[in-house]
Protein backbone atom coordinates (compact mmCIF):
# COMPACT_ATOMS: atom_id res chain seq x y z
CA UNK A 1 0.00 0.00 0.00
CA UNK A 2 2.73 2.37 0.92
CA UNK A 3 4.55 1.43 -2.24
CA UNK A 4 1.48 2.29 -4.30
CA UNK A 5 1.27 5.70 -2.68
CA UNK A 6 4.85 6.62 -3.37
CA UNK A 7 4.40 5.43 -6.98
CA UNK A 8 7.28 3.02 -6.87
CA UNK A 9 6.88 -0.30 -8.66
CA UNK A 10 7.39 -3.81 -7.28
CA UNK A 11 10.64 -5.59 -7.73
CA UNK A 12 11.01 -8.60 -10.02
CA UNK A 13 11.48 -10.89 -7.03
CA UNK A 14 8.28 -9.63 -5.40
CA UNK A 15 6.30 -10.13 -8.60
CA UNK A 16 7.77 -13.62 -9.04
CA UNK A 17 6.91 -14.61 -5.49
CA UNK A 18 3.40 -13.16 -5.81
CA UNK A 19 2.87 -15.03 -9.08
CA UNK A 20 4.10 -18.26 -7.51
CA UNK A 21 1.79 -17.91 -4.53
CA UNK A 22 -1.13 -17.06 -6.81
CA UNK A 23 -0.46 -20.02 -9.07
CA UNK A 24 -0.23 -22.40 -6.08
CA UNK A 25 -3.52 -21.08 -4.72
CA UNK A 26 -5.19 -21.32 -8.14
CA UNK A 27 -3.81 -24.82 -8.67
CA UNK A 28 -5.13 -25.97 -5.30
CA UNK A 29 -8.54 -24.40 -5.89
CA UNK A 30 -8.72 -25.86 -9.40
CA UNK A 31 -7.82 -29.36 -8.26
CA UNK A 32 -10.40 -29.21 -5.48
CA UNK A 33 -13.02 -28.09 -7.98
CA UNK A 34 -12.11 -30.83 -10.47
CA UNK A 35 -12.09 -33.50 -7.76
CA UNK A 36 -15.50 -32.37 -6.55
CA UNK A 37 -16.98 -32.47 -10.04
CA UNK A 38 -15.46 -35.89 -10.70
CA UNK A 39 -16.81 -37.29 -7.44
CA UNK A 40 -20.24 -35.80 -8.12
CA UNK A 41 -20.31 -37.36 -11.59
CA UNK A 42 -19.30 -40.72 -10.13
CA UNK A 43 -22.18 -40.51 -7.64
CA UNK A 44 -24.65 -39.56 -10.35
CA UNK A 45 -23.51 -42.35 -12.68
CA UNK A 46 -23.70 -44.93 -9.92
CA UNK A 47 -27.19 -43.79 -8.93
CA UNK A 48 -28.32 -43.74 -12.57
CA UNK A 49 -27.15 -47.28 -13.36
CA UNK A 50 -28.77 -48.59 -10.18
CA UNK A 51 -32.02 -46.86 -11.00
CA UNK A 52 -32.13 -48.17 -14.57
CA UNK A 53 -31.16 -51.74 -13.65
CA UNK A 54 -33.50 -52.09 -10.69
CA UNK A 55 -36.39 -50.50 -12.58
CA UNK A 56 -36.03 -52.95 -15.47
CA UNK A 57 -35.77 -55.94 -13.14
CA UNK A 58 -38.86 -54.90 -11.17
CA UNK A 59 -40.77 -54.23 -14.40
CA UNK A 60 -39.93 -57.65 -15.83
CA UNK A 61 -40.48 -59.46 -12.53
CA UNK A 62 -43.95 -58.02 -11.96
CA UNK A 63 -45.14 -58.61 -15.54
CA UNK A 64 -43.71 -62.10 -15.86
CA UNK A 65 -45.11 -63.12 -12.50
CA UNK A 66 -48.65 -63.23 -13.86
CA UNK A 67 -47.75 -64.89 -17.16
CA UNK A 68 -49.56 -68.05 -18.23
CA UNK A 69 -47.54 -68.92 -21.32
CA UNK A 70 -44.12 -68.49 -22.85
CA UNK A 71 -44.53 -68.53 -26.65
CA UNK A 72 -41.08 -67.05 -27.42
CA UNK A 73 -37.96 -67.42 -25.36
CA UNK A 74 -34.53 -66.17 -26.48
CA UNK A 75 -31.42 -65.01 -24.69
CA UNK A 76 -32.20 -61.32 -25.32
CA UNK A 77 -35.97 -61.28 -25.82
CA UNK A 78 -39.01 -62.89 -24.31
CA UNK A 79 -42.72 -62.98 -25.16
CA UNK A 80 -45.21 -64.10 -22.54
CA UNK A 81 -48.95 -64.58 -22.56
CA UNK A 82 -50.99 -62.78 -19.93
CA UNK A 83 -54.65 -62.76 -19.13
CA UNK A 84 -56.19 -59.33 -19.64
CA UNK A 85 -59.84 -59.40 -18.46
CA UNK A 86 -60.47 -62.81 -19.97
CA UNK A 87 -58.51 -62.16 -23.18
CA UNK A 88 -55.06 -63.55 -23.89
CA UNK A 89 -52.56 -60.83 -24.67
CA UNK A 90 -48.84 -60.80 -25.35
CA UNK A 91 -46.11 -58.89 -23.61
CA UNK A 92 -42.60 -58.67 -24.93
CA UNK A 93 -39.26 -57.53 -23.55
CA UNK A 94 -36.17 -57.19 -25.66
CA UNK A 95 -32.74 -55.67 -25.72
CA UNK A 96 -32.45 -53.20 -28.60
CA UNK A 97 -30.14 -54.09 -31.48
CA UNK A 98 -27.54 -51.49 -30.50
CA UNK A 99 -27.45 -52.77 -26.91
CA UNK A 100 -28.35 -49.40 -25.42
CA UNK A 101 -32.07 -49.75 -24.61
CA UNK A 102 -34.53 -52.17 -23.08
CA UNK A 103 -37.80 -52.17 -25.02
CA UNK A 104 -41.13 -53.12 -23.51
CA UNK A 105 -44.09 -54.08 -25.69
CA UNK A 106 -47.32 -53.51 -23.69
CA UNK A 107 -50.13 -56.10 -23.80
CA UNK A 108 -51.32 -56.68 -27.34
CA UNK A 109 -53.49 -59.26 -29.07
CA UNK A 110 -50.92 -59.72 -31.85
CA UNK A 111 -48.03 -62.08 -31.40
CA UNK A 112 -45.40 -60.76 -31.32
CA UNK A 113 -46.52 -57.27 -30.31
CA UNK A 114 -45.31 -54.48 -32.59
CA UNK A 115 -45.42 -51.21 -30.65
CA UNK A 116 -42.96 -50.65 -27.89
CA UNK A 117 -41.67 -48.13 -25.42
CA UNK A 118 -38.15 -47.75 -24.12
CA UNK A 119 -38.07 -48.43 -20.38
CA UNK A 120 -34.32 -48.04 -19.86
CA UNK A 121 -31.37 -46.64 -21.71
CA UNK A 122 -27.68 -46.32 -20.94
CA UNK A 123 -24.29 -46.36 -22.65
CA UNK A 124 -24.47 -50.14 -22.85
CA UNK A 125 -26.97 -52.64 -21.49
CA UNK A 126 -26.76 -56.40 -21.40
CA UNK A 127 -30.05 -58.25 -20.77
CA UNK A 128 -30.13 -62.03 -20.63
CA UNK A 129 -32.96 -64.46 -20.03
CA UNK A 130 -32.15 -68.05 -19.08
CA UNK A 131 -33.83 -71.18 -17.80
CA UNK A 132 -31.46 -72.51 -15.18
CA UNK A 133 -33.50 -74.49 -12.70
CA UNK A 134 -33.26 -78.26 -13.20
CA UNK A 135 -36.58 -80.06 -13.10
CA UNK A 136 -34.92 -82.93 -11.28
CA UNK A 137 -31.46 -82.50 -9.76
CA UNK A 138 -30.61 -86.05 -10.81
CA UNK A 139 -31.45 -85.43 -14.48
CA UNK A 140 -29.13 -82.97 -16.26
CA UNK A 141 -30.19 -80.46 -18.93
CA UNK A 142 -33.92 -80.70 -18.29
CA UNK A 143 -35.06 -77.35 -16.97
CA UNK A 144 -38.28 -76.13 -15.42
CA UNK A 145 -40.31 -74.19 -17.97
CA UNK A 146 -41.95 -71.79 -15.57
CA UNK A 147 -38.82 -70.35 -13.97
CA UNK A 148 -36.84 -67.67 -15.79
CA UNK A 149 -33.72 -65.91 -14.56
CA UNK A 150 -33.05 -62.36 -15.68
CA UNK A 151 -29.59 -60.80 -15.61
CA UNK A 152 -28.99 -57.19 -16.44
CA UNK A 153 -25.76 -55.21 -16.63
CA UNK A 154 -25.97 -51.47 -17.14
CA UNK A 155 -22.97 -49.28 -17.94
CA UNK A 156 -22.95 -45.53 -17.81
CA UNK A 157 -19.74 -43.55 -17.86
CA UNK A 158 -17.24 -45.45 -15.75
CA UNK A 159 -19.95 -47.16 -13.71
CA UNK A 160 -21.21 -50.68 -14.31
CA UNK A 161 -23.82 -52.45 -12.24
CA UNK A 162 -25.12 -56.00 -12.55
CA UNK A 163 -28.34 -57.23 -11.01
CA UNK A 164 -29.89 -60.65 -11.27
CA UNK A 165 -33.27 -62.06 -10.34
CA UNK A 166 -35.51 -64.99 -11.07
CA UNK A 167 -39.25 -65.26 -11.47
CA UNK A 168 -41.84 -68.01 -11.55
CA UNK A 169 -44.44 -67.62 -14.25
CA UNK A 170 -47.20 -68.50 -11.86
CA UNK A 171 -49.84 -69.32 -14.44
CA UNK A 172 -47.67 -71.96 -16.11
CA UNK A 173 -47.02 -75.61 -15.50
CA UNK A 174 -43.45 -76.55 -14.66
CA UNK B 1 28.92 25.65 -1.27
CA UNK B 2 26.95 25.44 -4.56
CA UNK B 3 24.18 23.04 -3.51
CA UNK B 4 21.25 25.32 -2.79
CA UNK B 5 18.37 23.14 -4.08
CA UNK B 6 19.28 19.73 -2.76
CA UNK B 7 18.57 20.13 0.99
CA UNK B 8 15.00 21.29 0.26
CA UNK B 9 14.06 18.21 -1.69
CA UNK B 10 15.73 15.94 0.83
CA UNK B 11 13.93 17.48 3.74
CA UNK B 12 10.55 17.08 2.07
CA UNK B 13 11.18 13.37 1.70
CA UNK B 14 12.09 13.11 5.31
CA UNK B 15 9.03 14.94 6.59
CA UNK B 16 6.47 12.99 4.53
CA UNK B 17 7.09 9.55 5.97
CA UNK B 18 7.25 10.36 9.69
CA UNK B 19 4.03 12.34 9.32
CA UNK B 20 2.25 9.38 7.79
CA UNK B 21 3.45 7.09 10.54
CA UNK B 22 2.43 9.53 13.24
CA UNK B 23 -1.02 9.84 11.67
CA UNK B 24 -1.52 6.14 11.70
CA UNK B 25 -0.45 5.80 15.29
CA UNK B 26 -2.69 8.53 16.60
CA UNK B 27 -5.80 7.78 14.53
CA UNK B 28 -6.37 4.44 16.22
CA UNK B 29 -5.41 3.90 19.83
CA UNK B 30 -5.57 0.07 19.57
CA UNK B 31 -2.44 -1.96 19.11
CA UNK B 32 -1.79 -3.71 15.76
CA UNK B 33 -2.76 -7.12 17.15
CA UNK B 34 -6.23 -5.95 18.16
CA UNK B 35 -7.20 -4.16 14.94
CA UNK B 36 -9.81 -5.49 12.55
CA UNK B 37 -8.96 -6.72 9.05
CA UNK B 38 -9.86 -3.53 7.20
CA UNK B 39 -7.85 -1.35 9.56
CA UNK B 40 -4.93 -3.70 9.15
CA UNK B 41 -5.02 -3.27 5.41
CA UNK B 42 -5.07 0.50 5.80
CA UNK B 43 -2.19 0.38 8.23
CA UNK B 44 -0.24 -2.08 6.12
CA UNK B 45 -0.02 -4.65 8.96
CA UNK B 46 0.10 -8.26 7.77
CA UNK B 47 -1.19 -11.46 9.42
CA UNK B 48 0.93 -13.29 11.94
CA UNK B 49 2.17 -16.84 11.32
CA UNK B 50 -0.30 -18.26 13.84
CA UNK B 51 -3.19 -16.50 12.12
CA UNK B 52 -2.11 -17.77 8.71
CA UNK B 53 -1.80 -21.29 10.09
CA UNK B 54 -5.26 -21.11 11.66
CA UNK B 55 -6.72 -19.82 8.39
CA UNK B 56 -5.04 -22.65 6.48
CA UNK B 57 -6.35 -25.18 9.00
CA UNK B 58 -9.90 -23.89 8.62
CA UNK B 59 -9.61 -23.88 4.83
CA UNK B 60 -8.16 -27.38 4.65
CA UNK B 61 -10.77 -28.72 7.09
CA UNK B 62 -13.64 -27.30 5.07
CA UNK B 63 -12.11 -28.61 1.82
CA UNK B 64 -11.70 -32.06 3.32
CA UNK B 65 -15.30 -31.86 4.51
CA UNK B 66 -16.60 -31.08 1.02
CA UNK B 67 -14.60 -33.87 -0.61
CA UNK B 68 -15.46 -36.26 2.23
CA UNK B 69 -19.16 -35.61 1.82
CA UNK B 70 -18.96 -36.54 -1.86
CA UNK B 71 -17.02 -39.66 -1.02
CA UNK B 72 -19.53 -40.62 1.66
CA UNK B 73 -22.41 -40.03 -0.75
CA UNK B 74 -20.77 -42.39 -3.22
CA UNK B 75 -20.29 -45.04 -0.54
CA UNK B 76 -23.90 -44.57 0.55
CA UNK B 77 -25.17 -45.10 -3.00
CA UNK B 78 -22.96 -48.17 -3.39
CA UNK B 79 -24.39 -49.64 -0.20
CA UNK B 80 -27.90 -49.00 -1.47
CA UNK B 81 -26.96 -50.83 -4.68
CA UNK B 82 -25.61 -53.78 -2.71
CA UNK B 83 -28.86 -53.92 -0.79
CA UNK B 84 -30.91 -53.94 -4.01
CA UNK B 85 -28.66 -56.66 -5.35
CA UNK B 86 -29.12 -58.75 -2.20
CA UNK B 87 -32.88 -58.27 -2.33
CA UNK B 88 -32.95 -59.50 -5.94
CA UNK B 89 -30.91 -62.57 -5.04
CA UNK B 90 -33.34 -63.27 -2.21
CA UNK B 91 -36.27 -62.98 -4.58
CA UNK B 92 -34.51 -65.18 -7.11
CA UNK B 93 -33.92 -67.89 -4.52
CA UNK B 94 -37.44 -67.70 -3.17
CA UNK B 95 -38.96 -68.01 -6.63
CA UNK B 96 -36.68 -70.95 -7.43
CA UNK B 97 -38.15 -72.84 -4.46
CA UNK B 98 -41.63 -71.74 -5.49
CA UNK B 99 -41.06 -73.09 -9.01
CA UNK B 100 -39.92 -76.44 -7.61
CA UNK B 101 -42.93 -76.54 -5.31
CA UNK B 102 -45.33 -75.77 -8.18
CA UNK B 103 -43.75 -78.51 -10.31
CA UNK B 104 -43.43 -81.19 -7.63
CA UNK B 105 -44.16 -80.56 -3.98
CA UNK B 106 -42.43 -83.81 -3.04
CA UNK B 107 -39.11 -82.68 -4.49
CA UNK B 108 -36.18 -83.52 -2.21
CA UNK B 109 -34.98 -79.92 -2.38
CA UNK B 110 -38.02 -78.91 -0.35
CA UNK B 111 -37.18 -81.08 2.66
CA UNK B 112 -36.70 -79.27 5.98
CA UNK B 113 -33.24 -77.75 6.26
CA UNK B 114 -31.57 -75.34 8.61
CA UNK B 115 -29.41 -72.44 7.41
CA UNK B 116 -28.20 -74.20 4.27
CA UNK B 117 -26.18 -72.61 1.50
CA UNK B 118 -28.46 -71.82 -1.42
CA UNK B 119 -25.49 -71.09 -3.67
CA UNK B 120 -24.37 -74.69 -3.22
CA UNK B 121 -27.86 -76.04 -3.95
CA UNK B 122 -28.30 -73.86 -7.05
CA UNK B 123 -24.84 -73.31 -8.53
CA UNK B 124 -26.20 -70.92 -11.17
CA UNK B 125 -27.88 -68.71 -8.56
CA UNK B 126 -25.23 -66.10 -7.86
CA UNK B 127 -21.85 -66.95 -9.32
CA UNK B 128 -19.19 -64.58 -8.01
CA UNK B 129 -21.48 -62.98 -5.44
CA UNK B 130 -19.53 -61.94 -2.34
CA UNK B 131 -22.33 -62.33 0.21
CA UNK B 132 -24.04 -65.43 1.60
CA UNK B 133 -27.44 -66.76 0.56
CA UNK B 134 -28.83 -69.12 3.19
CA UNK B 135 -32.17 -70.85 3.33
CA UNK B 136 -34.15 -72.52 6.06
CA UNK B 137 -37.14 -74.76 5.48
CA UNK B 138 -39.20 -75.38 8.61
CA UNK B 139 -41.91 -77.97 9.02
CA UNK B 140 -45.11 -76.09 9.94
CA UNK B 141 -47.49 -79.06 9.78
CA UNK B 142 -48.61 -78.42 13.34
CA UNK B 143 -49.78 -74.90 12.47
CA UNK B 144 -51.02 -75.16 8.88
CA UNK B 145 -51.77 -78.83 8.24
CA UNK B 146 -49.83 -81.85 7.05
CA UNK B 147 -47.03 -81.12 4.57
CA UNK B 148 -46.91 -77.38 5.27
CA UNK B 149 -43.42 -75.91 5.17
CA UNK B 150 -42.12 -72.41 5.67
CA UNK B 151 -39.23 -71.08 3.65
CA UNK B 152 -36.90 -68.35 4.94
CA UNK B 153 -34.15 -66.79 2.88
CA UNK B 154 -31.32 -64.81 4.45
CA UNK B 155 -29.00 -62.83 2.20
CA UNK B 156 -25.97 -60.95 3.42
CA UNK B 157 -24.17 -58.43 1.28
CA UNK B 158 -20.65 -57.04 1.29
CA UNK B 159 -20.44 -53.64 2.95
Amino acid sequence: MARLNDKRGMSLIEITIATMILSIVLLAAGSIYISSIRELNRCMDEAAVQKEASFVLDHIFLNLMGAKGLPTFNANSIVVTVDDSGTDKYIKYELSGDGKNVNFYPPSTTNPPTTYEVIASADTISLTFTKSLLKDPAVPNVYLNNYVTVDITVTRGRMTKTFSTGVVLRGMEG
Amino acid sequence: MGYPAKPVKFSSNLTERPLALLEADFSCPQSGREKSGINRLKDNISLTLVEVLIAMLILSTSTAGVLGSFSYAFKFIQRAGNKISAMNYGRKTQDAFRAIWLANNNDTRLLPANDQDAKALFTWLAPGYGGDIKYTITDRSADFGTGSNQLSIKVTWPD
